[in-house]
């Protein structure tokens, strides 16, 4: 069963390429947003947070994320940098 | 008080006029009264499928018009009873568009109460002709094949007929190559209604027949004999309400599909 796992690895198909490049495009056409905004809207917030918090800028991410339920997630995550 | 249904995709030739036609046929052997209207003014196509094309006299637009009454530019088809044409115009018409509109509905309103149901043939696009067509239409049909160009445009299409209210649509998922799919390079049926969010209609597998019967002028739903055909069959009767199963790889097959394959494997 492992080695049949490793021949028929799900992430290779064809088809799921297709799908997730499709969930991908389909997540900025629901929004009308595009990817250079939500490059925009990144900087935007890390400006914002890093006026009141020292942030790790290189790691932080924002993502807008679709679910298995009808509504999409704008994800922020942004790494705070610990003070000694 | 008959139904209204729009057949709309998006993308195009991925076989709404196919599917308009071949449902209207379904429904009207299984004994409803059926009007198909072809709505893709300038690029009519409805008429040549049914095999009707020299039958035409008058069209949407002389009625809309006043050039001629509805009951003359109505055309029975030659197969099969209760089924009715409605061509478009193949002249595109420069006058006022909200005021034809407004006659469309007129017209929609009226047929409605004349047929079963009124299926209506969208021009690809999401431009007037399709914005006019699910403006009067009760449900829809969306039309895709399991490629990502023509997956993206039905579900922009999804959004718009939401936006209008039309809360009841189904997707006919057409061309569907099981083999493809079995590879793993085709999307599935599984993966489409997920990333859609839409319910299932039917599946019409990928069929040479199709191209077949639409050269002779023939309804491919009329024949038991072919994937297509029985596809279509099954889509007519889920159409009506009745709970139709969706039949597994192998029934979809056909026996020289599995003496082949068998060969292939020996």
């Amino acid at each position: 069963m492992g080695i049949l796992d490793f021949l028929f690895k799900k992430e290779d198909k064809n088809s799921t390429i297709a799908k997730e490049r499709l969930q991908f495009v389909l997540t900025f056409d629901r929004l009308s947003i595009n990817p250079a905004l939500q490059e925009k809207i990144r900087e935007e917030i890390i400006q914002v947070i890093g006026k009141y918090m020292e942030i790790d800028e290189e790691a932080a991410n924002v993502f807008v994320e679709s679910t298995e339920s009808d509504l999409s997630h704008l994800i922020v995550n942004i790494p705070l940098k610990r003070k000694r | 008080m008959g139904k209204c249904i729009v057949v709309t995709s998006g993308k195009g030739g991925v076989g709404k006029t196919t599917t308009s036609a071949n449902l209207g046929g379904g429904l009207a052997s299984l004994g409803k009264s059926v009007l198909l209207a072809d709505v893709d003014i300038g690029l009519r196509n409805l008429d040549i499928i049914l095999g009707l094309e020299k039958r035409i006299v008058y069209d949407v637009m002389d009625v809309m018009e006043g050039r001629c009454k509805i009951q003359q530019a109505i055309v029975k088809d030659k197969r099969i009873s209760s089924l009715y044409l409605l061509a478009a115009s193949q002249i595109h018409d420069k006058s006022d568009l909200a005021e034809l509109i407004d006659r469309f509905g007129e017209i929609i309103k009226g047929l409605k109460n004349q047929f079963d149901y009124v299926i209506l043939d969208s021009p690809a696009g999401i431009e007037q002709g399709f914005m006019a067509a699910s403006n009067f239409a009760d449900e829809a049909i969306v039309v895709t094949t399991p490629e990502v160009t023509a997956v993206r445009d039905a579900d922009r299409v999804i959004g718009l007929l939401e936006a209008k209210g039309i809360k009841d649509h189904y997707l006919v998922l057409n061309r569907y190559r099981y083999a493809m799919v079995k590879s793993g390079n085709m999307l599935d049926v599984e993966d489409v209604l997920h990333i859609l969010g839409i319910q299932l209609l039917g599946i019409v597998p990928e069929d040479p027949e199709i191209i077949t019967f639409a050269n002779k002028g023939e309804l491919i739903v009329t024949s038991d004999i072919t994937n297509a055909g029985k596809a279509f069959q099954r889509i007519s009767r889920r159409l009506m309400g009745e709970k139709v199963d969706f039949p597994s790889f192998e029934e979809e097959k056909g026996l020289l599909k599995k003496i082949k394959d068998f060969l292939r494997l020996g």
